[in-house]
């Protein structure tokens, strides 16, 4: 058992303690350990399995209690125990352990992967699976630049499998290669229309503004998918993301609750129930939602949502604990290799954490990868570091493709107040409000109070 | 290719898959926040785990076949509150050669399925699928309220291009939630048994899973439970009792989707199967999806919700024909591509039958030499240096076996072959399971059509093991599945309920 497993039950019982005090004592010793952990490499073991299920959880199997990735790594592992070398063996466990760190959220799965790919390289030059393995490892690691090269290179190894465009969508995406992307999806789902090609399909869609394309793909793919599966709990999450965007909050927490249904506890799908309750104002029942999602699952983004609710209850310190706890997992990623601050850098810069520091990552991601959503990224902190011209280009550039986003309305929309183009401004803010009120837990009052003083004073805030 | 899956869905293969086949790994992702899509999914609705042909062996009815195919693996029937249900948007498909071209086109048989949320659940909003208010005991009206989803189908055959639409608004029925829900599944299941007219029966439905198999021995690098010899000739001439492995399969249910016709309606020259000129028929079990734009066009044109753009082309998902070749006689890097094309282009994929991989593990596993050429040859004696020349193996018998009609063919195509000459051997209690490698010869089985009892993971490690294999009597130690199937149309055992499901294995 790690130290780090010590460390997350502690954060995970810190909310039932009964005093500030208390709190912050254990989130320090949680810290401590956190940090040790980084030092070491160690595996937090601790941070539940997400997949896994109890007694009369549905899907889950009495026979059989453990997670796709843990019944993969033993598989794999106890495979290797007769062919220690076999670089397809140790290519099939690195791949198992990325699965559990989609399912654990534990980054040192990464770091484990990493090491069992460098030792199976030599010996398979010129293999598909080794190519696409690279290529996930990459994409969760968020070198997209590297995740393209491998993406290429398993679609030049294995030209019939559909995951290895997989790897080589994925990574063109989020390299902003719009246009590439949407012909090699093309091609992936021409050569097998299920789960995994409708999800790009349907992100692509919601990229370029068709939100009611995106929410019928994404019904394909859940039609497709496991019903008691992992993949398709992420689909319903996904789900109830585009109908959150389109403010439809009664239906967004239905398919939240559906994943949640398939795999019981499942974190993002609680996440997703906790942004509907913070956006409906049921800040207690968000909180105790969200601290039982990053109990399971610490991820950064569910970390800080929890901070956000503290804070709005008027918690400063209880926010605080959760801001410093996102630096410690900020730390955890990139000492296993996630090239994670840009995407940091808009919570950075929402909560006015270093500004400057954010508009200098957010500036050399963009030069790496040009999407909208670093685009975004970058616009929003250049704006709140008071750059507004170079805010203003950038936010042009987020909305390229048509996106639909109220997120990047909104921050276009405040944005173009600031450059001084009220009309742009209000009809930014205006689309924003029109397709979903509550887009953000932070911003919402903000885009209402900008609309109602328009309405007062015939201009934007 | 039956691919039975481990407990809840990872991936697995039957046989030898432990030298052969890495299972899919699921791709790794959203560690950090960024969006990650899986990479590989498992795909149980289009996901065939048998396929079934046969002359009916029902009394009276031996002109019929049969035509079975099972999707969704290893479906535990406890649970709920999802169940299982058939995709909406898939084809799922039996094509028929019967001019033994290789070419599966001459008919085939196509369902689609739709689903209805009704009432109840609508209602109060309810996961639930299934509910007991009050019991479900009609798949329709009066006794279905509680059937909260309800999946209706259609049948259509296409005979030389020209389609025709035989049934619609059929019900398949439910999963077999327990005995509170539906206190009479049987009565339940027999509504969902259609007669169609003219000889033609069909079922969609849930059912057990026929296929039996120690799938944890099969995938531990063929841990076998015992050493060559691995049978005696008693507990090989048994069909009623498992001598030593487990039927890991057992109390486990899949989807079924069955159909019975007169044989004059499938052979070439519209006779029956007495008197047809053309009594073979090859077939295989297919599901596809249609293709899907990316981005719908013209991207002004009002957004509906519904346009999926999809263009009427369908992608073949996978295909099965014989069992197990797409565990045991493909490679991995193939898989994918090999469920993607046509029977009849088999060629391709040629060196896998004659250098077959299962028997190199068979013969490093239990170090007995396989047949490395056609039985009988000469010239490849056994001896230990046989991994060494694998290169050179040469085994044109499966070949013949498994893509042809007779040696002589030409043509190469993986289709499940069945010659309507041959009388049925009657019902499960008088059939052998081990086919023709049984004591008392049993022709009616795999490869010549095949029915829900025959052994093909025992008569696969012999066929591709070879005569030492079959001297050693071969086998997983499970000879018989966990519920007796009936001899009745769909020929397959009522599902175990979710209540009160047994599995046998630990």
């Amino acid at each position: 058992m790690s130290q780090t497993h010590y460390a997350h039950v502690v954060i995970a019982g810190e909310h039932q303690l009964p005093g500030p005090r208390a709190r912050f004592l254990s989130l320090r010793a949680a810290l401590l350990y956190a940090l040790a952990a980084i030092v070491l490499t160690i595996p937090m073991a601790a941070i539940s399995a997400v997949v896994r299920g109890g007694p009369g959880t549905p899907g889950a199997l009495v026979t059989d209690p453990r997670t796709v990735g843990q019944r993969a790594v033993d598989d794999a592992q106890t495979r290797l125990l007769q062919a220690p070398d076999d670089p397809h063996l140790l290519t099939q466990l690195a791949s198992s352990y990325l699965q559990r760190a989609r399912e654990t959220g534990d980054p040192t799965y990464y770091s484990k992967a990493d090491g069992l790919l460098s030792t199976a390289a030599a010996d398979l030059p010129a293999d598909a699976d080794f190519a696409i393995a690279e290529g996930s490892l990459a994409l969760s690691r968020h070198d997209f630049t590297a995740a393209l090269g491998w993406g290429k290179r398993a679609v030049a190894l294995g030209p019939a499998r559909p995951s290895a465009y997989g790897v080589l969508v994925d990574a063109e995406v989020e390299l902003g290669r719009y246009d590439e992307a949407v012909a090699n999806a093309q091609r992936m789902a021409d050569m097998r229309p299920d789960l995994s090609s409708y999800t790009r399909i349907s992100y692509l869609r919601e990229l370029h503004g068709d939100v009611a394309g995106a929410i019928g793909a994404m019904q394909l793919a859940i039609q497709a998918g496991p019903a008691s599966g992992e993949a398709t709990a992420w689909c319903d999450v996904q789900l109830g993301n585009l109908y959150f965007a389109r403010g439809d909050l009664d239906a967004a927490e239905h398919a939240y609750a559906r994943s949640v249904q398939r795999i019981a506890g499942y974190p993002h799908g609680n996440a997703g129930i906790a942004r509907v309750r913070a956006a409906r104002g049921d800040l207690a029942a968000a909180a105790t939602l969200y601290e039982r999602v990053v109990a399971m699952l610490p991820l950064p983004d569910y970390v800080g949502a929890l901070g956000d609710v503290y804070a709005r209850q008027g918690n400063g310190d209880a926010a605080a604990r959760q801001y410093a706890l996102v630096e410690v997992e900020r730390r955890l990623l990139l000492a296993n290799g996630v090239r994670i601050d840009a995407d940091l850098a808009l919570f950075d810069a929402d909560h006015g954490h270093d500004v400057a520091h954010a508009v200098d990552v957010a500036r050399a991601e963009y030069a790496i990868r040009p999407s909208v959503h670093i685009a975004d990224i970058l616009a929003w902190a250049e704006l709140r570091s008071g750059d507004v011209a170079n805010a203003l280009a950038h936010s042009v550039e987020a909305l390229r493709l048509g996106s639909q986003d109220p997120l990047l309305l909104y921050h276009a929309g405040v944005i173009a107040k600031a450059a001084g183009d009220e009309a742009r401004a209000r009809e930014l803010l205006q689309r924003a409000h029109d397709l979903s009120p509550r887009f953000t837990f932070l911003w919402a009052d903000d885009l209402a109070r900008r609309l109602s003083d328009r309405s007062d004073r015939g201009g934007v805030r | 290719m039956r691919a039975p899956r481990v407990l809840g869905g990872l991936a697995v293969v039957a046989l030898a898959a432990a030298l052969v086949v890495p299972p899919n790994a699921q791709r790794a992702t959203d560690a950090a926040s960024h969006r990650e899509a899986p990479l590989i999914s498992l795909d149980p609705a289009a996901d065939i785990t048998d396929f079934f042909m046969f002359r009916s062996y029902e009394a009276g009815n031996s002109d019929k076949v049969d035509l079975i195919m099972n999707v969704i693996p290893g479906e535990e029937p406890s649970a709920g509150p999802n169940y299982y249900l058939f995709d909406p948007n898939v084809l799922y498909a039996f094509n028929i050669d019967n001019n033994q071209d290789g070419k599966a086109d001459d008919i085939s048989i196509e369902f689609r399925f739709s689903t209805e949320i009704r009432g109840t659940v609508d209602q109060f909003g309810l996961f639930l699928g299934y509910v007991a208010i009050p019991p479900i005991t009609k798949l329709d009206g009066p006794g279905s309220e509680g059937l909260g989803l309800r999946q209706h189908y259609t049948v259509t055959m296409v005979k030389n291009g020209n389609r025709q639409q035989i049934a619609s608004g059929l019900i398949a029925v439910p999963s077999n939630v327990g005995p509170r829900t539906m206190p009479n599944y049987s009565s339940l299941a027999a509504q969902g048994t259609y007669d169609l007219g003219n000889g033609v029966k069909v079922f969609a439905g849930q059912r057990d899973d026929p296929f039996y198999i120690d799938l944890g021995a099969v995938f531990d690098t063929l841990n076998l439970r015992r050493t060559p010899p691995f049978e005696t000739a008693a507990e090989d001439a048994n069909d009623n009792v498992n001598p030593f492995g487990t039927d890991m399969l057992s109390g486990f249910n899949v989807n079924t989707i069955a159909i019975e016709l007169p044989a004059a309606m499938l052979t070439g020259d519209g006779q029956s199967a007495a008197t047809t000129a053309q009594p073979k028929l090859g077939a295989y079990a297919s599901t596809s999806r249609q293709k899907v734009r990316v981005l719908r066009v013209p991207k002004d044109e009002p957004k509906d919700p519904d346009l999926m753009q999809t263009s009427g082309q369908w992608v073949q998902i996978q295909r099965l024909a014989n069992p197990l070749i797409n565990e045991t006689i493909i490679g991995t890097e193939d898989k994918d591509e090999w469920n993607a094309r046509e029977p009849e282009e088999e060629s391709r994929f040629l060196d896998y039958y004659l250098r077959p991989r299962l028997a190199l593990a068979l013969e490093l596993v239990y170090g007995v030499p396989t047949a490395c050429t056609p039985f009988g040859t000469p010239d490849c004696a056994p001896s230990a240096t046989h991994p060494a020349t694998f290169a050179n193996w040469n085994r044109t018998d499966l070949v013949n076996l498994l893509l042809k009609y007779s040696p002589t063919d030409n043509q190469l195509s993986e289709l499940l072959r069945l010659d309507l000459s041959v009388q049925p051997t009657g019902g499960v209690a008088t059939q052998r399971r081990m086919g023709i490698l049984a004591a008392a010869p049993d022709l009616t089985a795999w490869p010549n059509g095949r029915r829900p009892k025959d052994d093909v993971t025992d008569i696969a490690i012999r066929v591709v093991g070879g005569p030492s294999y079959i001297a050693a009597r071969a086998s997983d130690g499970v000879n018989t599945n966990d519920k007796v199937n009936p001899d009745t149309f769909p020929f397959l055992a009522m599902p175990h309920d979710g209540r009160d499901r047994q599995h046998a294995n630990p």
